[in-house]
């Protein structure tokens, strides 16, 4: 195993998780998955990031026969832009997407990959004065996706799977390769097979660190201990099939009574942490047993490979599973852990659970149970045969009539959270930085930020519950709004705040990584409100800007100095900023 | 525009609306129970704090403690004594918790013993045929979390039994009855209430309200937020976005001129916890401005837990801030002379099993905890403390404490302290009636 160490600090050439990852997975070496990455680096480096682009072709889910342009409304292709990007640069992409229709787009964005967070690491680390790795440096590479990659599509859907099987770095502190590497992990496998992407999260040494799943070792008798129960417990609660059983449409099956049924009990939790006991970091020696507690976490490639096994820290009684399955004793650690994910794999639960939410990221809080049925059904089966095929789940999400059309339903709404709020007003006003990168750090202060950042979730939990009801008009009418639990009477003033400070200073950051708004576009049509109005509706509104807002910013605009131009526009943006219809997703 | 007509404006649109569906419960109380100021203070420690570190015997009983946790057990010489009454035993504190020890030993803090949420009385046998109801979804954080803070641990949390006792002790319409309950850190079921009410959320550093707001709407974006508010929205998303930008406008009107009169000499740790308790007794110091006389307020701290090898330092730190923190909080109800007013309760989501993992510790349930303050009758144990024996007669499996008093029973208490009467205490703890009083823990409570 290479270390970092000995890999000269000369930019890309360390072995990168994308790289070893993948070998992993092949059964190939490390060395060789690393220098299948340094291949590519020469052939694309990407502006603005560090390169190398991840070559889409050797991701699941890249391909197919592009279908023919149908070209759609610009409501709808607008909204295409609010639920499956972080927000259009231009009023061309948004025609452009007119033109294509929903399925072309959608097809053209399968096909396009993402730049290696890991290798922005590997480009950030040379410029470091002290030629180290730091938190922050995993925090800029996610908001390079973000803002610049052109496949806005697996930026949203990783992000959407983040907030699923969460990491973060608010405690324990996750080292910034494990953190880059779990993204590009995420992105690998945003259009691939849920069955892929369970296993790669679950021997991920983020997620194993995060919730220890890492040196969890079988019983021991003499000192009292047992495996760890904390990521058996939260992989079915929170990433698969959740606490009760749901029809196919995602509501919850109910007894005799009219109770809900548990999907499982403390038994098959401690069934669970039985089977994923005895794996410990990659890149060790794993048949010498006590390097398995034993050892440097301050190397870095152990952060970037995916987990192996010590069988003699694995435990080798049967283990309970799901719906009364039981493994019998005496497999090895790897094929125990197939099987515990197998069975959850197999389960009922996982396609409407992960359906819903998939929805509840892209398109609406509250889809209606047969929108989740028709997602289900295609989780379930691809129409090939295949379960788990999360391009065909995306797809089928964006597609859905509920997603489409110029006129949503009446509850088809959400709160757009505050970090697509944020990364919507910096691509409409086209900001860019003098070095191609941010400095876009920790924004999760409600006092006088957003309130959330990416990678800093308080917890497993992600931000919010996917069934959080905020009492008052929409816990009357029965909804759901996970959004709102991170909005609040303080976060409202600080995050009203940050987009007015950033606005009136004309961008975020400093030095050369400053990103600088373009406000000429904008402030050209200051003279004249109603086309200043318009594009507004057309790049923040997806032209649902409703008439009173249309009115009140002309109004706004008009009492303001007409030879003030940036004033009238930055007083416009903030006003739409705090609009209930740019907030609020239709 | 006059406070109290603002508030209700804040209030009106998630309470009118909700009218319908809510009309057949029962109807908030008409006067406001009992005289004089009362708050109530919740301090979570979110993730599952492992009590069994927290409070441990000193006597023969630590010998168990140690033999089952041999690498997370604090040596006896470094436990702090504390002075207890209710129990025959002796026991220390973990060795942070320094401000604590004085709380107990001063008669300001009392200690409940393995307490958690139950649905009935519950015994072994019963827990073990499952013959009675049991909390929804035990082991689980947010469940677990919702169980304490709701008061109807059977059942997916809505509404908290903080919420509900001020449903049901503040007169309704009273004068900025929206403030009677905050929170200091975020979101919280606790506080909700049955008909839209919500806590507000006032920021610990003090800074209120939004930056390029002038409420006299003199500039033409000002005047374009008022205009914004004003307007009434069909989809109830965006009138809750709406709602909350007023509410977030009530704090930068109300709260922040109430403050400017709410000051304490007490110097607080400035820690998280530090910050907010000082908010919190700076709000209850401008209560005669804010002319509400029962609150209820939220302050959390978390990262406990500590399933990891991090355990023990971690557990230090943090039961390090919430001791000095807690400690500041009594000095400063001391000094602004309502100690006798004031009540903190701690709550987590559940304990943590006493045999190690390995590294850290997992899942438990029953688990120990503090009431403070100068109307608690201080320096007690209520609650019967666990045998501390994987097997023994408390452990449900793998040393998981069965909790010998329910958490709503302790609530019950300071509810009827709070002035609850039967009706109110049986509003806001369904539950708290098929358990026996916990007479004895809060003073002047019959």
């Amino acid at each position: 195993m290479i270390e970092l160490e000995t890999v000269a600090p000369d930019s890309v050439q360390a072995p990168s998780p994308a790289g070893a990852m993948e070998a992993s997975r092949a059964g190939t070496n490390v060395v060789r998955g690393a220098l299948g990455v340094v291949a590519l680096a020469a052939l694309a480096a990407c502006g603005g990031s560090d390169g190398p682009a991840v070559d889409v072709e050797t991701l699941q889910g890249s391909g197919g026969d592009a279908p023919s342009a149908k070209p759609t409304s610009e409501r709808d292709a607008a909204r295409l832009m609010m639920q499956a990007t972080f927000g259009p640069r231009s009023m061309d992409e948004v025609q452009a997407a007119q033109q294509k229709g929903a399925e072309l787009w959608l097809h053209e964005q399968f096909n396009l990959g993402f730049d290696s967070h890991v290798a922005y690491l590997d480009g950030s680390r040379t410029r470091d004065l002290d030629q180290k790795v730091r938190d922050e440096m995993s925090y800029e590479a996610v908001w390079q996706q973000w803002l610049n990659h052109p496949g806005q599509l697996r930026a949203r859907v990783s992000w959407a799977l983040l907030q699923i099987m969460v990491i973060s770095n608010v405690a324990p502190d996750i080292r910034p390769y494990a953190m880059s590497s779990y993204m590009d992990m995420l992105n690998r496998n945003a259009f691939g097979n849920w069955r892929t992407l369970i296993e790669d999260v679950t021997l991920h040494p983020a997620m194993g660190y995060y919730l220890n799943m890492i040196e969890s070792a079988k019983a021991n008798p003499e000192k009292g201990t047992h495996p760890n129960e904390n990521y058996a417990r939260e992989v079915l609660q929170l990433f698969s099939i959740g606490l009760v059983q749901l029809n196919l449409d995602g509501t919850p099956k109910l007894d005799a009574l009219g109770r809900t049924i548990p999907t499982y009990d403390e038994a098959v939790v401690k069934g669970f942490a039985r089977a994923f006991s005895g794996w410990a970091y990659g890149g060790l020696d794993a048949g010498n047993a006590s390097s398995f507690h034993d050892h440097d976490d301050n190397v870095d490639a152990l952060w970037v490979q995916p987990m192996q096994p010590w069988e003699v820290h694995h435990e080798s009684g049967e283990k309970l599973l799901l719906n009364g399955r039981i493994l019998s004793a005496g497999k090895p650690a790897r094929q125990d852990m197939k099987e515990a994910l197998d069975t959850i794999f197999e389960h009922a639960n996982v396609p409407p659970f992960f359906a819903r939410q998939m929805i509840q990221r892209l398109v609406s809080s509250n889809p209606t149970p047969a929108y989740v049925q028709r997602v289900a059904s295609v989780f379930i089966d691809n129409g090939a045969g295949v379960r788990g095929d999360l391009r065909a789940v995306v797809q089928a999400v964006l597609l859905d009539p509920e997603a489409r059309g110029d006129e949503p339903a009446a509850n088809t709404a959400k709160l757009r959270e505050p970090v697509l709020r944020f990364a919507h007003l910096l691509r409409s006003l086209q900001a860019k930085s003098a070095n191609g990168r941010n400095i876009i750090h920790y924004l999760d202060s409600a006092d006088d930020a957003l309130g959330q950042s990416p990678l800093l979730s308080p917890s497993v939990f992600n931000f919010y519950s996917p069934s959080f009801r905020p009492a008052g008009p929409i816990a009357a009418a029965g909804l759901v709004a996970p959004e709102f639990q991170i909005t609040s009477e303080t976060t409202m003033a600080g995050s009203l705040n940050f987009f007015a400070s950033t606005i009136n200073g004309g961008g975020y950051g400093w030095g050369d990584s400053r990103l600088a708004f373009d406000y000429a576009p904008w402030e050209a049509l200051a003279a004249r409100p109603a086309e200043l109005v318009d594009r507004m509706d057309a790049m923040f509104f997806a032209r649902g800007m409703s008439t009173s807002t249309k009115d009140r910013i002309a109004r706004t605009v008009t009492a303001l100095n007409a030879n003030w131009a940036q004033g009238r526009v930055r007083a416009a943006l903030i006003l739409a900023m705090f609009s209930s219809d740019f907030v609020i997703q239709r | 525009m006059q406070r109290r007509q603002i508030l209700k404006m804040g209030l009106g649109a998630g309470a009118s609306a909700a009218m319908g569906a809510w009309a057949p419960l029962q109807a908030l109380a008409q006067t406001t129970s009992g005289t004089g100021y009362r708050a109530v203070v919740c301090l979570f420690m979110f993730g599952g704090n492992d009590a069994n570190n927290m409070i441990v015997p000193t006597d023969a009983r630590y010998n168990d403690y140690q033999r089952v946790r041999p690498n997370l057990a604090h040596n006896r010489d470094a436990l702090l004594p504390i002075a207890l009454t209710g129990t025959t035993g002796t026991y220390g504190l973990h060795p942070a918790m320094v401000g604590m020890q004085k709380l107990v030993n001063d008669g300001h803090a009392a200690v409940m013993a393995n307490v958690g949420p139950l649905v009935v009385p519950t015994t072994m046998a019963q827990y073990r045929s499952r013959s009675v109801t049991l909390p929804n979804n035990l082991f689980s954080h947010s469940d677990q979390q919702g169980a304490w803070q709701s008061g109807m641990p059977e059942q997916p949390a809505r509404t908290g039994w903080g919420g509900r006792m001020l449903d049901r002790t503040l007169a309704d319409g009273s004068t900025n009855r929206g403030y009677a309950a905050i929170s200091v850190s975020g979101g919280n079921v606790w506080e909700a209430g049955e008909r839209g009410f919500a806590p507000y959320r006032v920021s610990p550093s003090g800074d209120f309200g939004i930056d390029f707001y002038k409420p006299d709407g003199s500039d033409p974006l000002s005047q374009a937020l008022n205009e914004t508010l004003a307007e009434a929205r069909a989809n109830p998303f965006e009138q809750t976005w709406l709602n909350l930008m007023r509410r977030s406008i009530d704090n930068q009107r109300v709260l922040s001129s109430a403050l400017s009169a709410g000051a304490t000499g007490t110097v607080f740790p400035n820690t998280g916890l530090g910050r907010q308790l000082r908010m919190i007794a700076r709000l209850i110091a401008s209560r005669s401005s804010l002319e509400v006389s029962r609150q209820c307020f939220f302050a959390s701290i978390g990262g406990f837990d500590t399933h990891g090898d991090d355990q023990l330092q971690r557990q230090n730190a943090l039961l390090g801030e919430i001791s000095d923190a807690v400690a500041a909080f009594n000095a400063a109800m001391i000094e602004m002379g309502t100690h006798n007013e004031v009540t903190l309760m701690t709550a987590s989501d559940f304990g943590r099993n006493l045999p190690s993992n390995g590294q850290g510790t997992d899942h438990g349930w029953g688990s120990h905890h503090f009431v403070v303050g100068g109307a608690a009758n201080g320096g007690q144990m209520m609650g019967r403390f666990p045998e501390l024996a994987v097997g023994g007669a408390d452990d449900v499996g793998q040393g998981v404490w069965l909790p010998s008093i329910s958490c709503d029973q302790v609530s019950a208490e300071v509810a009827r302290w709070f002035g609850a009467d039967d009706a109110a205490v049986s509003a806001a703890l369904p539950r708290a009636a098929s358990f026996s009083r916990l007479s004895g823990l809060m003073k002047g409570v019959a």
